[in-house]
Formats: C-alpha cells, sequence, structure tokens
C-alpha cells in the first residue's frame, strides 16, 4: 500500500539536477510523514518538529548522494530513522519540554468527549507498547504499519534482508499484542500475562 | 496454529492503526517550508542542491576500467616500499573508534543511570502516610520516566552491540519499572506507588545501580564487578 508513487515520478531527476521547485515539493510531500515518524520516536512536538527538519537538511545537503535507481522512499526514510535515533541519544539530560497540551490529541470528527478520552488512553497504551520492541522493530512496525512501505523498501530503509524485516514485523507485533494485553485492552482468544 | 498466531498479531496492528495521532493544525503546516527555508539560511554548512553529475562517456569509462588495476598495483608497490623504508610509527587511534564509540557510551549509560537513580530515589523515599502533597511530583516523575523509557530502547541496542549485557539487562529492568511509574494514575494512587516501590526493592534496583557507578565505565568489564549478596525473600 504505497500512496506516494504518483508525486514522486520524475523528482529525483530534478533533485538531483539543483531544481528549487523539486526540494519544495519534496517538502511539501513528505513534510506529514517525517513529522509523523519524529513524533513516533520524541512523543513531543517540538522535537518532533527539530529532527523533521534536521532530516530535510540532510536531504538537501546529500540529494547528490543519492544513486539514480533506487528507492527515494528507503532513502528518505532512512534519513528520518537516523535523524531520530541520533536525537534520541543526543537527548538533553533532563526533558526540555512537557507533553503538547496544544496539539489535538484526537481527530478534528472526534467530537464526543468519551471518545476523545478512549482515544487518548488507546493512544498511551500503544506508546507504551511500542517502547517495549527493539529499536530496529519498531521503525520497521511503523514504516510497514504507519508509513505504508513495501518489505523491499523497508529492507532498503534498514539496511537488513527481506527476511530479517519479516522477522522484525512478527516479533514487533507479537510484543505489542502482549503489552497491550497486559496494559488491559481486551484483545481476542488471549489470557492475560501477569 | 500459524493462522491463529497470525491473527493475532492482525489484530495488534489493526488496534494499532486505531490510534490517532496528535496533529499540531493547519497553521502548523502552511508554515512549515518557512521555518525550514529560514533555518536552511541560518544554517552555517548551508550549501546548494548539488547538481547531478554528467553520465561518463563510454570511452571515458573503458580508460577508467582499465586503469583502476594499473592504480592498485601502484598503490600496492608504493605500500610495500614505504612499509620496508618507512619505520613504524604508532597507528593513531581515528575519530569514531571502538575507543571513541565506548567513552560516549559510557556517558550516556552513566547519564541514563543518573537520571533513573533520581526518580526511584524520589519514589523510594516517599512515605503516603506523611501526606505531604509536595513530597512527590508525580506528573514531573512521569514525564521524566516517560522519557527515560523512550531512551532506554536505543542505549539497551548500543549496549547490546557493545556486549555489555550486565548494563544492558539493568537498563531493561529500569525501563520496566519506569514504565510503571510513567503509567501511574494521576491523583496519587498510593497502592501503585507501593507497588512500584516494592518493584524497586525487589530488584535491588538501586543497589545495582551504585554498581555500575563503582565499576565506573561500561569498558571496565565483568572482572571488576563484585559479587552481589543475596536477595532477602
Amino acid at each position: 500500500m504505497n500512496t506516494d508513487a504518483a508525486p514522486r515520478l520524475g523528482l529525483e531527476d530534478r533533485l538531483a539536477g539543483g531544481d528549487p521547485d523539486a526540494f519544495r515539493e519534496l517538502v511539501e510531500t513528505y513534510k506529514r510523514k517525517f513529522y509523523g515518524l519524529a513524533f513516533e520516536y520524541t512523543r513531543n512536538h517540538a522535537d518532533a518538529e527539530d529532527v523533521s527538519q534536521i532530516a530535510f537538511i540532510k536531504v538537501y545537503r546529500s540529494i547528490g548522494t543519492f544513486q539514480k535507481g533506487a528507492s527515494l522512499n528507503s532513502w528518505l526514510y532512512r534519513i528520518v530513522v537516523n535523524a531520530a535515533i541520533d536525537h534520541l541519544r543526543k537527548r538533553p539530560m533532563y526533558p526540555s519540554s512537557y507533553p503538547d497540551a496544544g496539539l489535538n490529541e484526537a481527530s478534528p470528527a472526534m467530537t464526543d468527549p468519551v471518545r476523545t478520552v478512549e482515544a487518548s488512553a488507546l493512544r498511551r497504551s500503544i506508546d507504551a507498547a511500542l517502547d517495549v520492541v527493539s529499536e530496529r522493530e519498531r521503525a520497521a512496525f511503523l514504516l510497514r504499519h504507519d508509513h505504508g512501505l513495501s518489505l523491499n523498501e523497508i529492507a532498503d530503509t534498514l539496511d537488513v534482508s527481506v527476511g530479517s524485516v519479516k522477522s522484525f514485523l512478527h516479533r514487533s507485533a507479537r510484543k505489542l499484542r502482549k503489552e497491550l494485553v497486559r496494559s488491559g485492552l481486551r484483545l481476542s482468544e488471549e489470557t492475560p500475562h501477569a | 496454529m500459524l493462522k491463529k498466531r497470525r491473527r493475532r498479531e492482525e489484530e495488534a496492528v489493526v488496534l494499532f492503526r486505531k490510534r490517532v495521532r496528535p496533529d499540531p493544525g493547519s497553521e502548523y503546516w502552511d508554515g512549515y517550508w518557512d521555518r525550514l527555508q529560514a533555518r536552511l539560511a541560518s544554517e552555517p554548512e548551508a550549501v546548494p542542491v548539488r547538481a547531478a553529475q554528467p553520465p561518463a562517456r563510454p570511452g571515458l569509462r573503458l580508460f577508467r576500467l582499465a586503469a583502476l588495476p594499473a592504480a592498485a598495483a601502484a598503490l600496492l608497490i608504493a605500500g610495500f616500499f614505504m612499509g620496508r623504508w618507512g619505520g613504524r610509527k604508532p597507528v593513531p587511534v581515528p575519530a569514531g573508534s571502538a575507543v571513541v564509540q565506548a567513552s560516549d557510551l559510557d556517558l550516556r549509560t552513566n547519564r541514563y543511570l543518573d537520571r533513573s537513580r533520581r526518580i526511584l530515589l524520589a519514589l523510594v523515599n516517599y512515605t503516603p502516610a506523611t501526606k505531604d502533597p509536595y513530597g512527590l511530583d508525580l506528573p514531573g516523575q512521569k514525564i521524566a520516566s516517560g522519557e527515560l523509557v523512550r531512551e532506554a530502547s536505543v542505549l539497551r541496542s548500543d549496549l547490546t552491540k557493545a556486549r555489555e549485557r550486565r548494563l544492558e539487562k539493568l537498563v531493561g529492568d529500569l525501563q520496566t519499572i519506569l514504565r510503571q511509574i510513567a503509567n501511574l494514575e494521576a491523583g496519587a494512587d498510593l497502592d501503585a506507588v507501593r507497588i512500584v516501590q516494592a518493584g524497586v526493592e525487589g530488584r535491588d534496583i538501586l543497589f545495582q545501580i551504585s554498581l555500575a557507578g563503582m565499576r565506573g565505565a561500561p569498558a571496565a568489564g565483568p572482572a571488576a564487578t563484585p559479587a552481589r549478596p543475596e536477595r532477602a525473600t
């Protein structure tokens, strides 16, 4: 399920050719994806903006190293994942910011306060569950199920084999489910673990 | 069996897709390009997008292919003579080598343990009987714990790569306890606090952190580890 195929036609060539409009087009196409992936790692609006912008700056500066014929999607996502992980490694000793009260926790269509609270609780449970999986499992899971990358693209992004990606995906889904059950969410055919 | 397992995994994925990601709003997205442009302009190393390399001509490519073995042979010969008559010099440690990476890992691990210790100390020393509302800054502890839980995944991965299994396990234990703190309900759920306190004491977490501090750094090696006392049962 890859929804980005159409706008990328010819974008690589124009980027490599130094076309400034192409870079803007790339930013417009990928800004929400970059921010979204960065947010999954940082869980913080300011840091997610910082990481996504750092990733775009890296793209801008290293577009000449992009190999023609390679997957632009994989190349871009590799840059964001690396930027997010670098950010986590360089995180300051104490949190610089607090949860983002200004952010909409629920979708605009969600006006029912009960549903809003439920959505918020679900998000917190899933965030906590995602913290359990390893770095690469989390990246593979998010790229597949949140960003719709193909197995090959994920393999290119993480620089591993397709078999490893499948393994990451199985393991992450299994751990995620286990943690969600532990957090009290009711899933079918499952006995909660202690 | 396999189908059942696959179905259960898919159930987790379906639930994951149901969650809503916080959105900063349309004003934020409208100004994104301008902010990025301003940042690009202000960054000291700002350089224009590199132009595409022109495709190499076939003749030039053939010449390069033929020249490669000759260049390699020349390098080998030069290396042979340099090694023979050049004398031996100490090999400098390149930046980004294992030594540099190890010290960086030490620093991050020590920092992580120190931050965790502060949170755990505040929690362990909190006595609900005193009813001091300022004794435990639960929202602050929860936020800091959440940050540490997220950081733990990356740190554990790095410690595994550095074969620091004991520290990796300690960070794993801390991750579990910090997650419990991060998930504590607002409004001082005292029973939950007691459960976390019991977890900290039961696993000798503070002792293990002190032990890691005594070792100074992960690079010290397992030989420097003193014997772990028996846990009181």
